[in-house]
């Protein structure tokens, strides 16, 4: 059952050709934010040649630094603050079999 | 001393005898080993003053005539209720939630089924496709439906990618069409939570043992009957958490929805979540967006719930 065959290439054959369309969106979005910005959009084809400066000029237009730093703090707060409440009541909740031990899980 | 604590030694060849069970405590009865129950203190201060309160004032609100700036509010009875009931929109969007939930549900989990059962093979390529199936998960969900906006636009991609295969009569106006507006919405939301079902499924996968696969194989199971007789129960766990987190997160279906349509057109996307942002936000109607608040929670508890205690008995079966 661990061998590969010829049936195991024709599934990397399917799941490569499955791989390819989900990657399409993604492609369009890479060719999108590297697109001259004065060029007409065209929907068909990767963009070319790369233009690096749209991403210098959002970041600057749209204050990513101000932002970049806020979601820094959240993440960062609210991580240290789960990780401390939630372990402390977890171990509590996993290790007491009372009925409300289980009822708690269910507010999660 | 008592005559079990003798001290004559045992024989070298002497075979142990486990002690009796019974003069053994259970783990948990054991001194020093229950765990506190005021551990659990601050995780409920925090959730109360997080969820309960916030959830128990908007639910007095929602009986009242708030208009959302200061405290002054006199109590209206379930008029907001009723107002929420005989409003098309509202109701339309509650159909569209279920309608999302279950499409997304089952799109979702399917596809990441058969993406697990795939990359938990022989594929030399297994490594490099999981993080490909894995990569839309990472996009932020408006980001996501701000992308899906413009590849289905009228001259978007997908259409151009139709007329240059000479698929023209496919082309069609996405997300303009209120027939087609859901489906299209639907696509983008399983597009980016199949990777996210697939890794759960995968965790499950890896845990079955290949004993009981290769033992199926020798007494002449294709690979289909070991997938349905052998594979699907052993992660049976897999399923139940994916099911459980799709149809929750989907009962609640705001980002993408509001990125890709706002709702439109003509409210053939709108969902509830999207429904009380309008009514709140666009509109200025709080105490009717409360009452829709109330009645999603209500919905999302219900169903969670019911749906945890069903697939808890299928699991512990």
């Amino acid at each position: 059952m661990n061998r590969y065959t010829g049936r195991t290439f024709a599934l990397e054959l399917v799941l490569i050709a499955v791989a390819a369309i989900f990657m399409v969106p993604i492609l369009v979005l890479i060719s999108v934010a590297l697109r001259d910005p004065n060029s007409t959009p065209g929907f068909l084809g990767f963009t070319w040649p790369l233009h690096f400066e749209n991403i210098s000029t959002a970041s600057t237009a749209s204050a990513m630094g101000p932002s970049l730093v806020n979601s820094i703090v959240i993440t960062t707060v609210s991580v240290a603050l789960i990780i401390v409440v939630a372990s402390a009541a977890s171990y509590t909740i996993t290790r007491r079999t009372q009925r409300w031990s289980a009822a708690s899980s269910i507010f999660s | 001393m008592t005559p079990s604590q003798t001290t004559i030694p045992a024989p070298a060849n002497a075979v142990r005898v486990p002690p009796d069970r019974k003069t053994i405590p259970p783990p948990r009865r054991r001194a020093g080993l229950r765990p506190p129950v005021w551990f659990v203190i601050p995780a409920v201060l925090v959730y109360v003053a997080v969820v309960i309160a916030p959830n128990v004032q908007g639910l007095a609100y929602s009986f009242t005539d708030w208009d959302g700036f200061g405290a002054a509010a006199s109590f209206v009875g379930i008029d907001n209720y009723r107002h929420v009931f005989a409003d098309d929109n509202a109701v339309g969007s509650i159909v569209n939630t279920f309608v999302l939930t279950l499409l997304v549900t089952v799109g979702q989990n399917v596809i990441g089924l058969l993406l697990a059962l795939g990359l938990n093979s022989q594929v030399k390529s297994r490594y490099l496709l999981r993080l490909v199936f894995f990569l839309p998960v990472v996009l932020t969900p408006i980001v996501a439906g701000y992308l899906w906006k413009y590849l289905l636009m009228p001259e978007g991609t997908l259409n151009a990618v139709l007329g240059s295969l000479g698929l023209d009569g496919l082309q069609q106006d996405w997300l303009g069409d209120p027939d087609l507006v859901l489906y299209a919405v639907c696509a983008a939301i399983v597009w980016q939570g199949a990777g996210y079902s697939m890794v759960i499924y995968l965790a499950g996968l890896q845990a079955v043992p290949s004993e009981a696969l290769e033992a199926a194989a020798m007494d002449g199971a294709g690979p289909v009957r070991r997938t349905w007789s052998i594979t699907l129960p052993l992660i049976n766990g897999a399923i139940v958490v994916n099911l459980l987190l799709t149809v929750l997160g989907n009962l609640k279906q705001f980002d993408t929805v509001f990125s890709m349509t706002s709702g439109g057109p003509a409210g053939a996307s709108e969902t509830m979540a999207t429904t009380v942002y309008k009514s709140a936000f666009l509109y200025l109607q709080y105490p009717n967006a409360l009452a829709q608040g109330v009645l999603l929670t209500l919905v999302v508890g219900v169903i969670g719930f019911v749906q945890y205690r069903l697939t808890q008995r299928k699991a512990l079966a």
